[in-house]
């Protein structure tokens, strides 16, 4: 601070008593000798005391206005009723005839301005008037045109006391007009009196001290006599109708109509494939659906499209949409914005203090990579999803993690879809993904973003900084330009009922705001609320080339405002100021958590998928096994052979594979020619070399058509042979055709199972014999199910409820990722609608061809 | 409103209700002016003035009410248009009988002199920016703390509000002189 702020600043506390006793004493010791400081110290003294007495006069003064005001309106009351004439003039002479003297015009105080002629001028003056002067608005009185600065002076009469003071009179051709008080303008440049150029306007806002009476605005005509009469009597712009606000239509233009047509498409293709059963409601509650409570019942549940709810609203009838939906949807593309109500903070605090609204967008870009990966924290999410099984530089349960990004990279290898749904790179064959699953075994997806990943890859030293951002993998998205729909949010809401913002004339606004793209427009309308509309027009035809002869046109119409408190005003504003963040963090952290509960349910489902592979895999080859080691025994009894029938000569087949070499390669014994008619299900005859006898295994075909196939999701057909501890699975690629090659030494029982959503339905057949069958299925409870499967041995039976287990999950999976896909589909489209520049990836909701939206897992036997 | 209200809303600074409701005594103070040689503008700058002394009055001094609070805004608007009238030489002083004792004429001289220097100041401070006006009304008169005073103002700190308080200061300070 300066030297002399700085004494001010000490007196000020000394005067103030504010300074403790030592301070006190030490300051008044100075005092004594000091003689310039006495001095100070008493003007400072008198300047206290003049700022309480020009507060307190102003005090007085306002209290004379209101007991004027009152008494006035009171004076006036009895004066229509009298007289009986309802106009009341406001008078305007613009810059016309020259004020007489002796009128007393220039009693009255002035208030002058300076105006620059090239943009357009806003003045208020001390009444509360406010007056806006168009730019290139005057000529001089010979009609020549007038640049640079010009100075306009305003005299006002508001107080009957002033019109009298200033002699004035108010007739209109002879008829008495009550007043709500006059004004005067002019305008002058270096002392040559100026007029308005024609077609220019000079647009002004009144205190209206006679809400209830129709006024009007008159110009006045000096007359000889030197009275004034007043003349061209114009309506005043009158208080704007305001409506419900939720009835106005805030979107950007067309997104209703993008939405309809968006989202039948998106039905379209998603109907049919929806699995019809019911869920359970925490199912539902899991992939995200509504659970119509009212509407639940068993049949209902069954077309299971009801649960669908948000969908159906708009299917069921494409014209009506519910305003839930559409908002829903169009809010939650706000968390695009949240960087930069991030960067907004930053921003706030390093660059500029005041001028929020005009952040340039270059800043944004630049500053958005490093703030918002700085922002993450690679150690601790390292620990978090990865240290239980990763050291970075050791081998643990899996492979030490630095050097894996680099690794994947190299081999044009996609590692961030890997660390979310290892599985999906499993079975899609990606080398890298095998490689590790062979050396290590299976890796659990983990639920992280490609930020957080690179942030980790950071952390363990990488993923230089230079590299990352450039990454497209990896990038952050940049900040969509466009309105933030958190800050329509935060204005179309009950609570901007009877402002501005709730009429027909804002609505019109807002489809230019819209196209302007630009969020501080809407700010000017949200920050003067109390003003009128033209107010806010005016302000905004500067802001955005693009739409500023919009907005000229705006502010050209006059559209006045909605009366509003002022203190009401303010709380509106920061209520938009503070819930648009919010908003926008909301549907950020709503995004998030969608994310990654898709992540983390992908994840689950595809280790179940993993498990049951597995115990498929492991069922099938026991089965094989099995037949194999009966097959080998009863041949080698055909040809005599001893030492081939028990579990010392079981084959060790770890898989099918493995046997098909041994039936191809090498010199082939009965071993051989056994797994090879127990691996292809082929009749076998093989002759002994050195006995000559012969040894014979016989497969024959057998058949099943399921007759009322056209009801099913899903059949499963199986075949429990006597001697076998599971069952074999008939061979299906349309649910409706099977075959089967049966062993002919085994006494096969046939069990059916079929599904039409979780309804299962049931049939066997005794005893299979190489023909073709005709099966019709009947349904069956789930107790009834489990009771006819106790007949059959405890493996298999545990075997097919398992089966169904997970038949069901799949069910419950394939809906999910199909509501996954649908939303993401419809995310998408709309969000390419309204934002257009942000790119897929960062619109992304999209499930990739990661999902296996066919049945079951594939079937082979 | 009783007088006994009206003195306590001073004394707690709710000025604008209390002048609004003591503008009641307005029209007898503007007749007498009136008739003694005043105009409306004069009866209105001494009626103000009056509200002023009272205010000080009951504020800082030892304030009675010993008559009727219209009735002693009246006797202090004559005593200060007669002081004005014997200032302008308009009016000689015999000619204009006071009804205050002589103590309470010499507290009121005081007080009276005292208020000349502050008008002063007064008409200064109109020269400073309307914002300067404001801060230095909130700190000093509405006792409002620099927070509040920041907010109000739209400042982002309060060390901001406290800078431009001290310039505003400085503003006015330098143009008063002894």
């Amino acid at each position: 601070m300066r030297n002399q702020l700085e004494v001010i600043h000490a007196i000020d506390k000394y005067l103030r008593g504010v300074l403790d006793e030592a301070e006190t004493q030490e300051f008044e010791t100075r005092l004594k000798t000091d003689t310039q400081l006495q001095q100070e110290v008493v003007k400072q003294e008198l300047l206290m005391e003049g700022i309480k007495r020009s507060a307190l006069t102003a005090s007085a003064v306002k209290g004379k206005k209101k007991y004027k005001t009152i008494k006035t309106l009171k004076y006036v009351g009895v004066f229509v009723a009298v007289a009986s004439i309802y106009v009341v003039s406001k008078n305007n002479i613009e810059s016309e005839p020259k004020p007489n003297t002796e009128l007393g015009i220039d009693a009255l105080p002035t208030q002058g301005f300076n105006l620059n002629t090239e943009q357009d001028t806003v003045i208020e003056t001390e009444n509360g008037s406010v007056f806006v002067i168009p730019a290139d608005a005057f000529e001089t009185e010979n009609g020549e045109a007038v640049t640079g600065n010009v100075s306009f002076e305003i005299k006002e009469a508001f107080e009957n006391i002033d019109i009298m003071k200033a002699g004035l009179t108010t007739t209109s051709d002879g008829k008495l007009l009550e007043t709500g008080g006059m004004f005067f303008l002019d305008a002058s440049q270096n002392g040559q009196k100026l007029r308005l150029k024609k077609g220019k306007e000079i647009l002004s806002q009144l205190p209206n001290l006679h809400p209830e009476k129709d006024m009007k605005l008159f110009d006045g005509e000096m007359q000889e006599d030197g009275t004034i009469n007043w003349v061209n009597p114009k309506e005043f712009e009158k208080d704007l109708i305001t409506v419900d606000i939720t009835s106005l239509d805030f979107y950007p233009e067309g997104y209703v109509e993008e939405l309809s047509q968006t989202k039948e498409k998106v039905l379209v293709k998603a109907e049919g494939d929806l699995p019809r059963r019911k869920m359970t409601e925490a199912e539902a509650k899991i992939l995200g659906y509504r659970y119509p409570k009212d509407v639940w019942n068993e049949q209902d549940a069954l077309r299971l499209n009801l649960i669908v709810r948000d969908y159906e609203d708009v299917v069921s009838d494409s014209k009506v949409y519910s305003k839930e939906f559409t908002d829903s949807l169009y809010y939650s593309f706000a968390r695009l914005f949240e960087r930069k109500n991030i960067l907004d903070e930053i921003y706030r605090s390093e660059v500029d203090t005041t001028t929020i609204s005009t952040i340039p967008y270059e800043w944004w870009n630049d500053t958005l990579n490093n703030r918002i990966a700085n922002n993450l924290n690679g150690k601790a999410l390292f620990k978090q999803n990865c240290a239980s099984c990763h050291h970075p530089y050791k081998m643990m349960t899996g492979p030490a993690l630095k050097g894996t990004f680099t690794k994947w990279k190299n081999a044009g290898d996609n590692i961030y879809e890997f660390i979310k749904n290892p599985q999906a790179q499993y079975d899609r064959g990606v080398q890298s993904a095998l490689d590790i699953n062979y050396l290590r075994g299976g890796m659990p997806g983990q639920a992280v973003s490609n930020e957080e990943i690179n942030a980790i890859y950071r952390y363990l030293g990488e993923f230089p900084e230079s590299v990352s951002m450039d990454s497209a993998e990896g990038s952050p998205c940049p900040i969509p330009s466009g309105i933030n729909p958190a800050k329509i949010k935060a204005i179309w809401n009950k609570k901007f009922n009877n402002t501005i913002l709730a009429t027909k004339e804002f609505e019109e606004r807002m489809k230019v705001i819209h196209e302007s793209h630009q969020d501080r427009i809407l700010e000017v309308y949200v920050n003067n609320l109390d003003k009128p509309l033209w107010y806010s027009d005016s302000i905004a035809s500067h802001m955005d080339e693009s739409t500023t002869q919009k907005f000229r046109a705006f502010y050209k119409q006059r559209k006045g405002g909605v009366k509003v408190n002022d203190r009401l005003a303010n709380l509106l504003t920061n209520y938009f100021t503070k819930k648009h963040k919010e908003f926008t963090a909301k549907s950020s952290d709503a995004f998030n958590q969608y994310e990654q509960n898709k992540r983390k349910l992908r994840a689950e489902f595809a280790n179940k998928k993993s498990k049951k592979d597995q115990e498929e895999y492991n069922r099938k080859a026991k089965s094989y096994n099995e037949e194999y080691k009966i097959n080998l025994c009863n041949a080698a009894t055909q040809i005599g052979k001893k030492g081939y029938c028990g579990e010392q000569n079981m084959v060790r087949v770890r898989r099918p594979r493995i046997t098909s070499r041994i039936a191809t390669l090498g010199p082939k014994n009965i071993d051989a020619y056994v797994a090879e008619a127990t691996r292809d299900r082929k009749s076998m005859v093989y002759t002994d070399p050195n006995s000559g006898k012969k040894a014979t295994l016989t497969y024959k075909p057998m058949k099943a058509k399921i007759s009322n196939s056209e009801k099913f999701d899903k059949v499963f057909i199986y075949l429990l042979p006597d001697s076998l501890s599971s069952f074999n699975r008939m061979k299906t690629t349309d649910n409706i055709n099977f075959d089967f090659s049966l062993n002919m030494l085994f006494t096969y029982k046939l069990v059916a199972v079929g599904y039409k959503g979780k309804q299962a339905y049931f049939a066997e057949v005794g005893s299979v014999s190489p023909k073709d069958y005709l099966v019709n299925l009947t349904e069956i409870s789930e107790a009834e199910l489990t009771q006819k499967l106790s007949k059959t041995k405890t493996k298999a039976k545990q075997d097919i409820l398992a089966d169904k287990d997970f038949y069901e999950e799949e069910m419950v999976n394939t809906s999910r990722e199909q509501k996954y896909q649908r939303d993401g589909q419809l995310m998408l489209e709309i969000g390419h609608f309204l934002f257009p520049d942000v790119s897929e990836n960062c619109l992304e909701l999209t499930i990739k061809d990661e999902f296996e939206s066919s049945g079951l897992f594939p079937v082979t036997n | 409103m009783n007088d006994q209200k009206l003195i306590e809303l001073l004394r707690e600074d709710k000025t604008d209700k209390a002048f609004y409701k003591l503008y009641s005594g307005y029209p007898k103070v503007e007749k007498l002016i009136l008739a003694k040689g005043g105009t409306k503008n004069d009866a209105q700058d001494v009626f103000q003035e009056a509200l002023i002394v009272l205010y000080k009055k009951v504020k800082y001094k030892d304030f009675k009410l010993t008559s009727k609070l219209s009735t002693y805004l009246y006797s202090v608007s004559r005593f200060l248009w007669k002081d004005e009238l014997i200032k302008s030489n308009r009016m000689k002083s015999a000619d204009f009988e006071l009804d205050f004792l002589e103590n309470e004429l010499d507290e009121l001289e005081q007080i009276k002199a005292n208020e000349i220097k502050l008008k002063q100041v007064e008409k200064i401070l109109t020269t400073i920016s309307k914002k300067c006006q404001e801060i230095l009304q909130m700190f000093y008169y509405k006792s409002f703390s620099m927070k509040e005073i920041a907010k109000e103002m739209g400042y982002t700190s309060e060390r901001i509000a406290r800078t431009q308080k001290y310039k505003c200061m400085e503003k006015a300070k330098n143009q008063i002189t002894l």
